[in-house]
């Protein structure tokens, strides 16, 4: 698994004539490099906070007992089941702007449709809720998880403190959580600077995403893998920096 | 207390819609005459006529078998694969010392944070040269990389959870390796084994970014999709999608004991 | 079949649990090894079946040295403290595991797996799965499936312990019976000294890696050699008292509760507590700064002060006894 990746990352440094040179990523500037790297981060970033908001969410309702919990609990796996693809496939004909079952739903309470892919930040936005409806069930699930192992006693004693539901949450839910968020944030963060099939089904090269871009250099200028190693090579530097920033602020 | 029992029924209410809707627009597409999906400005959200027409149109013809059969193939492969390697990792990993396993398990899970992408391309150079690109031997090895560390996790805990004690007593009744295998071992870690393998099969029917990257051409039903899409042959895209997606939401359901259960999240309470 | 043990060693980290034990266990013996949790019984028991490898030291069974042959090699049957029978198998099976193993015909088989199920008493229950049995019958089928092999010798590692104490002490019994049936050589491991005084021919008391007594549980009982296993053997430990009490400065003198006279001589204690056992009475008492236990037939009670005289006892200086 490692070797290719060394080959990889090796030869974005070497031109064909196996010189070493920096000229495949100064190319990639010039394909707009940039902007593939803030909108990486964007949806990473964008992504993390929907789904981790989200799964907090579900996360909640599912320690509570209720009638029909089962159903609820089982319905809430779907998105896990169902491919990448498709999802990304329904996504886009909801988002559609004519003919698009999200524009019908605003029709319904007499607002107009929008465009959804109007700007680079819509087609984004897109992008991540899209994600965040596939992903937030394996969230859920780890916070859960955590949830589940929070001793019922400090809530009890933080009731008896005189602390409500919504400061109950902060004080006693979040900070028993942080390993499992940690945990979470680290699983997904990776996946989500990952995210390859969604953003290319539903939004196409432009707006770029490293992993976009990635691909799109390697269909157009093969066999001359040189510049798409280079962008995959920035996407592995982001990852790896994403993932020490995390593990040093849960000091490890 | 009524407000907030109320609240969590709506909670519960909302967040089931959620989840079911995308399905849900999926199946109005795939079920419903174009003139109904596709072409009004604000498409209807409740069925207003039933067709199998585009299921027929899309399934009929090669069009359809070759992907299906081309993803079937790679996914018992994956399987296969996947457990032919993760059931002695597994074994092995569960008889060493924790000292020693956990910092080796970690070390496998690490690997998966790898783009695809990065991994990809140079895999696709090698398979050119080794005659393995568009292959489903190839990309059933590539995406066994991904699958096989998760796989390796589930049995190492499946292992894990029979007793040392078993296997001492099998030896000491005169069971030698191969005989251990097959009376204690595997009948005690069958359902663990057959997780592992759905588990692994479920990610190879997914699996879109090696495969595009390995099997551009003739490919499996996610990239068949993808091209469809961008064709503009939206119905045949969304019909293929129902058929694809159908047993796999079905094996989800049953599968859920090991998704939510055990293995997971056993296995966080212990990294955490 | 004889087992001889030679200079076994074995190492965990820096901790030695088995520190050169040499021992030789005649045929036919009930040979019980006794020794507080950990002390290293479990793994004496691992390396005769050959589950464990002694970092030194050899296992010689009837003359052949067996040290480098694998379990299976190995003619041994072991029953674990957990039982480990074979939870896809019904008892039928885990009974006839052993033999099948070894390519016994069929109908050999099933005669011995039937004469063992009759000795033991669980003929209703073989066709059961052994997840949906009790306790005391799970040992049991541990039991015969060790026994329908007839193997060389036997090995257990506290089979006792996961049953309640009634059980137990049926189980005792039944133990005892098998073992003058079979006439086999029986190795068997436990913590609990009262299974051991019942069960036992000899007993090896295994203490910081070495049996620091063998003996039979007479012996042990009316002569221990040390101080240790003077504390560790019996219903209530060794008294022990400077030997002055009886004259013998520099000694401390050691007595069992029963090696008094009570009510009379010019030794002096208070009751603190009592234990009554049909019509005796065993006293705790303070003397000065020690606690002692006195068998009496008398009604003393709690608060009383009580006179008495030890009439019999063994000499101990630092702790080892000293040969009269």
């Amino acid at each position: 698994m490692v070797y290719p990746a060394f080959r990889a990352v090796y030869f974005s440094f070497v031109l064909p004539n196996g010189r070493f040179s920096l000229y495949y990523y100064r190319f990639l500037e010039s394909v707009g490099l940039g902007k593939a790297v803030v909108d990486t981060i964007i949806v990473t970033v964008g992504a993390l906070a929907v789904q981790l908001a989200l799964a907090l969410a579900v996360a909640s309702l599912l320690t509570k007992e209720f009638k029909g919990k089962r159903a609820v609990s089982t319905i809430m796996i779907t998105p896990m089941g169902v491919a990448t693809v498709v999802a990304a496939v329904t996504f886009s004909f909801i988002f559609e702007v004519t003919g698009g079952y999200a524009n019908s739903i605003l029709h319904l309470f007499g607002l107009r449709g929008i465009n959804w892919y109007a700007n680079d930040a819509m087609s984004l936005l897109v992008v991540i809720l899209s994600d965040a409806w596939k992903n937030t069930p394996i969230v859920a699930l780890i916070l859960l998880a955590g949830m589940t192992a929070i001793p019922q006693d400090l809530y009890y004693a933080a009731a008896v403190d005189g602390a409500g539901p919504i400061r109950r949450f902060f004080y006693v839910t979040l900070p028993n959580l942080r390993e499992f968020i940690a945990i979470a944030l680290i699983i997904r963060g990776v996946q989500e600077f990952n995210i390859f099939a969604l953003p290319l089904i539903l939004i196409g090269y432009h707006p770029p995403l490293l992993t976009t871009l990635t691909y799109e250099l390697y269909t157009t200028s093969f066999p001359a893998v040189g510049p798409s190693l280079a962008a995959a090579t920035i996407l592995l530097v982001f990852i790896l920096a994403f993932l020490v920033l995390i593990l040093r602020v849960r000091g490890r | 207390m009524r407000a907030s029992r109320a609240l969590i029924y709506v909670a519960a209410g909302l967040l089931s819609a959620l989840f079911l809707f995308p399905l849900y627009m999926l199946i109005l597409i795939a079920f419903q005459p174009p003139k109904y999906t596709l072409i009004p400005t604000y498409p209807p959200l409740v069925p207003k006529e039933l067709t199998l027409a585009n299921l027929v149109a899309a399934l009929s013809g090669t069009a359809f078998i070759d992907p299906f059969l081309k993803s079937v193939e790679t996914a018992t492969l994956v399987g296969l694969i996947s457990l032919a390697l993760a059931i002695p990792a597994g074994y092995g990993l569960s008889r060493l010392p924790s000292r020693l396993s956990y910092p080796v398990l970690v070390l496998i899970l690490l690997t998966n944070i790898m783009p695809g992408v990065i991994i990809g391309i140079p895999i696709a150079v090698q398979f050119i040269r080794a005659g393995l690109y568009e292959t489903v031997v190839g990309l059933a090895l590539a995406q066994t990389l991904v699958t096989l560390p998760l796989a390796t996790l589930i049995l190492q805990g499946t292992f894990s959870a029979i007793p040392r004690d078993l296997e001492h007593q099998a030896m000491i009744d005169g069971a030698n390796l191969f005989n251990r295998l097959r009376y204690v071992l595997l009948p005690n870690s069958a359902p663990g084994i057959a997780a592992a393998y759905l588990i692994s099969w479920m990610f190879s029917w997914d699996e879109f970014t090696y495969a595009i990257l390995l099997m551009p051409y003739h490919s499996t039903l996610p990239v068949t999709i993808y091209t469809d899409i961008t064709r503009g042959n939206l119905l045949a895209g969304a019909a293929f999608s129902v058929v694809f997606t159908v047993p796999v939401i079905i094996l989800t359901y049953g599968l859920q004991r090991y998704l939510k259960g055990q293995y997971i999240s056993g296995g966080l309470k212990g990294a955490a | 079949m004889t087992i001889e043990l030679v200079n076994i060693t074995k190492r965990y980290g820096s901790t030695v649990v088995l520190n050169g034990i040499t021992q030789k266990i005649e045929d036919g013996e009930f040979f019980v090894v006794l020794g507080p949790s950990g002390a290293g019984k479990s793994t004496l028991l691992k390396v005769i079946a050959g589950i464990e490898r002694p970092d030194s030291g050899k296992i010689i069974v009837d003359g052949k040295d067996i040290t480098n042959l694998p379990p299976e090699k190995r003619n041994i049957a072991m029953v674990f403290q957990s039982y480990a029978l074979y939870p896809n198998m019904n008892v039928h099976d885990n009974i006839a595991f052993p033999l099948k193993m070894r390519h016994y015909p069929k109908d050999e088989i099933e005669r011995r797996v039937q004469q063992v199920a009759k000795l033991l008493n669980i003929t209703d229950i073989l066709y059961k799965n052994v997840t949906q049995i009790s306790g005391g019958q799970q040992q049991r089928v541990a039991l015969a499936r060790a026994i329908v092999r007839d193997p060389a010798f036997f090995l257990l590692d506290e089979p006792l312990s996961n049953l309640d104490a009634r059980m137990r002490a049926i189980a005792r019994g039944e133990l005892k019976r098998i073992h003058m049936e079979l006439k086999k050589t029986f190795v068997y491991v436990t913590h609990d000294q009262k299974e051991a005084m019942s069960m036992a021919t000899r007993i090896a008391v295994l203490h910081n890696g070495v049996f620091e007594q063998v003996g039979t549980p007479l012996e042990l009982y009316e002569r221990p050699t040390t101080k240790w296993v003077a504390q560790f053997i019996g219903d209530h430990p060794m008294n022990f008292l400077p030997g002055e009490v009886v004259g013998k400065e520099g000694f401390e003198v050691g007595f069992r509760p029963e090696w008094v006279e009570v009510g009379r001589g010019n030794l002096k204690c208070q009751v603190y507590s009592l234990e009554v056992v049909g019509e005796l009475r065993y006293l705790m008492c303070d003397y000065g700064e020690s606690s002692i236990v006195l068998l009496s037939r008398e009604p003393y009670n709690v608060g009383d002060t009580v006179a008495f005289e030890v009439t019999r006892y063994n000499l101990y200086r630092d702790g080892r006894l000293v040969e009269r």
